[in-house]
C-alpha cells in the first residue's frame, strides 16, 4: 500500500493535466468569485425617475433615494416612453414615478399613489431595489404623515405613534447584513470542491494502466492501487478543504459558531462518498470520456439541487429525489447546522452519517474493477 | 475537391464518435429535463414559523391567524421561550419566529406604538424573503381592525375632520414588476441556464472531437476547421429551434424577441460558439480533459455572466475577461431580446462582439493547428507536453 502510494505521487508528478486540475482550479475559483461578490451588498445600483410633481416634497424623496447606498439615479426622464428602451436594456433596474400633486394631496391628507416599475428578471437585484425602495417610500410616509399630525396633535410622540400604529424589527438571523458573498460562495465552493475530487481521482485513475482497466493485475494489487489513489486523493482534497475554511473564516470573516471535530468529519465523509462515487462510475464505464460525461451530469447541477438558492422544501418530487441522492446537499446542511447554528453535536452527527450510505457505491465499484481488472 | 474529402472523412467520424453525440445531442436533452426540476414549482411558499405570544389577547390571535392564511408563511406552532423557538430552528422545523410583546393589543390600540419582532433565517435567502414579506403583509391586515377601535375608544373626536384621514397611508407603493410578474425562478434562471448549458455542451463536444482527430503535417487546415463549424452547425440549430422554441414554451418563459430578429443573432452566436469550440478542440489533447475543464468552469462561470450578480457590480479586470467567452454576449443579449422586449438595435454591440470573436477563435484555431503540426517537431513537443497527458 505505501509502495502503491508513493507510485502514484510519482506518476502524479509526470502528469501535469493532474497536476494542473489539483492546484490550479481551485484557487483561481476562489480568488476571482470572492473579487466578484466583493462584500456581498449591491451598491449603487442604477434606477430612473420621472419626477411630474416638481414640488419640494419630491424633491425630498429623490433625496432620501439619492441618499441610500444601494441605488443611484443615473437619469430622469421626461415620460415613460423615454424610460422604456432604457429598462428593457437594463440600462436602470428601476423607474419611479412621483406623480403630479403628490405634495399638495399629501397636505390635504389625500393617498397619491407611487408607481414603480422595476425589472423582475435580475431577480436578486429586483427584491434588493424593490425593498429598499418600500423602505424609502415608507419612511418618507411617516415623515409626511408626523408633519401632518403635529399640526393637531401639537406632542411629537403622538403624533409619531398616530403616523406608523405597528413598528416592526426585523432581524435577519445568521447573515446579519444578508451579505451575498455569505450566502453564494459557503455553497458555490463546497460545491466546486467535490467536482475537483472528482476529476482529480478521474485523472488519477486513468494515467495508471492497471487501474484504467488496460493492464490485468492481481486482486490484491489492484486493491491497494485503488485504496493508495483514494487515500492520496482524499488527503489532497481534505487540505484544500481546510485551505477553503480558513479562508470563510479568517479573510471572509465568516463565523464559525460549531465543532470543527464534526464538521472535520463531514468533510471527510463528503470527499470519500464523492472518491466513492467516481470510482463505481469509472467501473462502469471503463473509459475515461465515458465517465466524465456521468460525473457531469452528476454533479454539474449540484448546486442548483443543493437546496441553499431554491430551498428543497419547495421542489417537487422529483427534484427532492435528486437532491437526497448528492451528497452535498446533506453536506451544505452540515455546514449551515454546525458554522451558522452552532447546533447540538447530535444532530451533526446524524447529517455526516447520513452521508456514509454513498460508501456502498465504493465497495460496488471496487468489485466491478476486481471483477474487470483482475487476472 | 479536397475541402469536401475532408467534410466527408469528418462527417463519418463524427457519426462513428459515439462520446460527441452523446454530449450534443443527449447531453442537452438530458439537460433539458434535469436542470428545471428543482424550479418547477417557480416560487417559495408555505414557510414554517414559529410564535412567541406574551400577549395572548384577540389582536395578537387574529396576527397569527393572518400571518397563517398568507400564502408565504405557515404557523408551524407556538413557543413559550425564544430558546425555544431557536432550538425549533436549527433542527430546521421551522424558518422564522414572529414575536408579540406583552402590551401589544393595548399599545396598538391607546395609540402607543407596539414593536413587533420577525426573526428569520437567512442562511437561506428566499425563504428570509418570503417570511419578512409574509409577515408585513399580515401586519398590514390589522390596521383597519386598529383603527376601528381606536375611533371607538377616541369617539367623536377620531371621526372628526381630518383627524380620521390621518391615519391612511400618504404615499402608496404600487411596485410592478416586469418581464417577470411572478418573480419566479422559471424566468429568473431557466432563461439565462438554458442558454449556458447549449454553449457548454456544444464546446465540450467541439473539444472532444478536436482532441480525437490524429493531427499529421498534412492535415488542410482551413479544410479542417470550416468543415467542423459546418457539422456542427448542424447539430447546433436544431438544439437552438428545440431550447428556444419547444423548451421555453414548455416551461413557461417568455419569448418575446420575433423571430427574425432571434434568428439573426443566434446564428451569429452560433458562429462564434463554433469558431470558440473549433480553438478549444486544437489545444485539450485528451478527449475526457475537454469535459474536466468545461465542468470545472461551467459553475463560477455563471455568477459572471451579469444574470445572477449583475455587471455593475463585478470588478473590471474579470468582466473583460469574460467577455472573451462568447456566452457572455450570447447569455445578455439573448436575455434583453427574448426576455425583456429590447429591439435589435440595442443590442447590436453584442452581435459585434460575437461576430469578432468568431474571427477571432476562427485565426487562433488556424493558428494552433499550425502550430502543431506544422512547426519544428522538437520544440513544439516541449510546447504541447503541457497538454498531452
Amino acid at each position: 500500500m505505501v509502495k502503491e502510494i508513493k507510485r502514484d505521487l510519482l506518476s502524479l508528478l509526470k502528469s501535469p493535466f493532474s497536476l494542473f486540475t489539483l492546484l490550479i482550479p481551485a484557487p483561481i475559483i476562489a480568488v476571482i468569485l470572492y473579487f466578484t461578490f466583493g462584500s456581498g451588498t449591491l451598491h449603487k445600483m442604477p434606477i430612473g425617475i420621472i419626477n411630474q410633481d416638481q414640488t419640494l416634497t419630491s424633491q425630498d424623496i429623490i433625496f432620501s433615494l439619492n441618499a441610500s447606498p444601494s441605488l443611484r439615479i443615473i437619469n430622469e426622464y421626461g415620460s415613460l416612453e423615454d424610460a422604456k428602451e432604457d429598462l428593457r436594456n437594463a440600462k436602470i433596474f428601476a423607474l419611479i414615478v412621483l406623480p403630479y400633486g403628490l405634495q399638495s394631496n399629501s397636505k390635504k391628507g389625500v393617498p397619491t399613489s407611487i408607481p414603480l416599475y422595476y425589472n423582475a428578471q435580475f431577480l436578486l437585484v429586483a427584491k434588493t431595489l424593490q425593498s429598499k425602495i418600500m423602505q424609502i417610500i415608507a419612511t418618507n410616509n411617516v415623515k409626511l404623515k408626523l408633519a401632518k399630525n403635529l399640526v393637531e396633535n401639537k406632542t411629537f410622540i403622538g403624533a409619531l405613534s398616530k403616523s406608523a400604529p405597528i413598528m416592526q424589527q426585523i432581524t435577519a438571523l445568521y447573515n446579519p447584513d444578508s451579505s451575498y458573498s455569505q450566502f453564494l460562495l459557503t455553497a458555490v465552493f463546497p460545491c466546486s470542491l467535490v467536482i475537483l475530487v472528482c476529476a482529480s481521482l478521474l485523472n488519477a485513475l486513468v494515467r495508471d494502466p492497471r487501474s484504467a482497466m488496460e493492464e490485468k493485475v492481481g486482486i490484491g494489487e489492484m486493491l491497494s492501487l485503488l485504496g493508495a489513489k483514494v487515500f492520496n486523493n482524499t488527503l489532497f482534497y481534505m487540505g484544500w478543504w481546510f485551505l477553503m475554511m480558513l479562508f470563510f473564516t479568517y479573510i471572509m470573516d465568516l463565523p464559525m459558531r460549531g465543532q470543527w471535530w464534526i464538521l472535520s468529519l463531514g468533510a471527510l465523509i463528503l470527499i470519500l462518498s464523492y472518491n466513492a462515487i467516481t470510482l463505481f462510475i469509472f467501473s462502469i464505464a471503463k473509459e475515461s470520456t465515458r465517465a466524465i460525461s456521468f460525473i457531469s451530469v452528476y454533479s454539474a447541477p449540484s448546486f442548483a439541487f443543493a437546496g441553499i438558492t431554491f430551498p428543497t422544501n419547495s421542489m417537487n418530487t422529483f427534484a427532492l429525489f435528486w437532491s437526497a441522492l448528492l451528497p452535498i446537499s446533506y453536506y451544505l446542511q452540515l455546514y449551515i447546522q454546525q458554522a451558522n447554528y452552532g447546533g447540538s453535536a447530535s444532530v451533526g452527527l446524524e447529517l455526516c452519517f447520513s452521508m456514509l450510505p454513498f460508501m456502498l457505491f465504493g465497495l460496488v465499484g471496487i468489485v466491478i474493477f476486481t471483477l474487470r481488472g483482475c487476472k | 475537391m479536397k475541402f469536401f474529402s475532408v467534410l466527408k472523412s469528418e462527417a463519418l467520424r463524427l457519426i462513428k464518435n459515439i462520446s460527441v453525440l452523446t454530449v450534443c445531442i443527449l447531453g442537452p436533452l438530458a439537460y433539458f429535463l434535469l436542470y428545471p426540476t428543482p424550479y418547477e414549482n417557480d416560487v417559495v411558499r408555505s414557510q414554517k414559523i414559529a410564535i412567541i405570544d406574551e400577549d395572548n389577547t384577540k389582536l395578537s390571535r387574529d396576527l397569527a391567524f393572518f400571518a397563517n392564511s398568507s400564502s408565504e408563511v405557515q404557523v408551524k406552532g407556538y413557543a413559550t421561550s425564544l430558546r425555544e423557538a431557536q432550538h425549533l430552528l436549527e433542527k430546521g422545523d421551522i424558518f422564522g419566529i414572529l414575536y408579540i410583546p406583552k402590551g401589544f393589543e393595548k399599545d396598538a390600540y391607546l395609540q402607543s406604538n407596539p414593536t413587533l419582532a420577525f426573526l428569520a433565517n437567512s442562511s437561506y435567502f428566499l425563504i428570509y424573503g418570503s417570511i419578512v414579506n409574509g409577515l408585513y403583509q399580515s401586519t398590514q391586515e390589522l390596521n383597519p381592525q386598529i383603527k376601528i377601535k381606536q375611533q371607538i375608544l377616541y369617539g367623536d373626536y377620531a371621526l372628526k375632520g381630518g383627524n380620521h384621514m390621518i391615519q391612511r397611508d400618504l404615499l402608496l407603493l404600487h411596485s410592478s414588476p416586469l418581464f417577470n410578474p411572478s418573480l419566479g425562478y422559471i424566468n429568473y434562471a431557466l432563461a439565462a441556464v438554458f442558454v449556458v448549458i447549449l454553449h457548454q455542451m456544444l464546446v465540450v463536444g467541439m473539444g472532444i472531437f478536436g482532441a480525437s482527430y490524429n493531427y499529421t503535417p498534412t492535415t488542410p487546415i482551413l479544410s479542417i476547421i470550416f468543415s467542423r463549424m459546418i457539422l456542427f452547425a448542424l447539430i447546433c440549430v436544431p438544439l437552438f429551434a428545440f431550447y428556444f422554441g419547444f423548451g421555453f414554451s414548455y416551461y413557461g418563459i417568455h419569448h418575446h424577441a420575433s423571430i427574425q430578429d432571434f434568428w439573426l443573432f443566434s446564428l451569429g452566436f452560433i458562429f462564434s460558439i463554433l469558431a470558440f469550440g473549433n480553438f478549444f478542440g486544437c489545444i485539450v489533447s485528451k478527449p475526457y480533459q475537454a469535459t474536466v475543464i468545461i465542468l470545472l468552469s461551467s459553475l463560477p462561470l455563471i455568477f459572471l455572466l451579469g444574470f445572477i450578480w449583475p455587471l455593475e457590480a463585478i470588478p473590471a479586470p474579470i468582466k473583460t475577461f469574460v467577455q472573451f467567452i462568447p456566452i457572455f454576449h450570447g447569455v445578455n443579449a439573448l436575455l434583453r431580446l427574448n426576455e425583456m422586449g429590447a429591439d435589435f438595435q440595442s443590442i447590436f454591440p453584442y452581435f459585434k462582439h460575437l461576430l469578432a470573436l468568431g474571427v477571432l477563435y476562427t485565426l487562433l484555431s488556424y493558428l494552433a493547428i499550425y502550430l502543431r503540426t506544422r512547426w519544428d517537431f522538437s520544440s513544439k513537443q516541449a510546447f504541447f507536453r503541457t497538454f498531452s497527458r
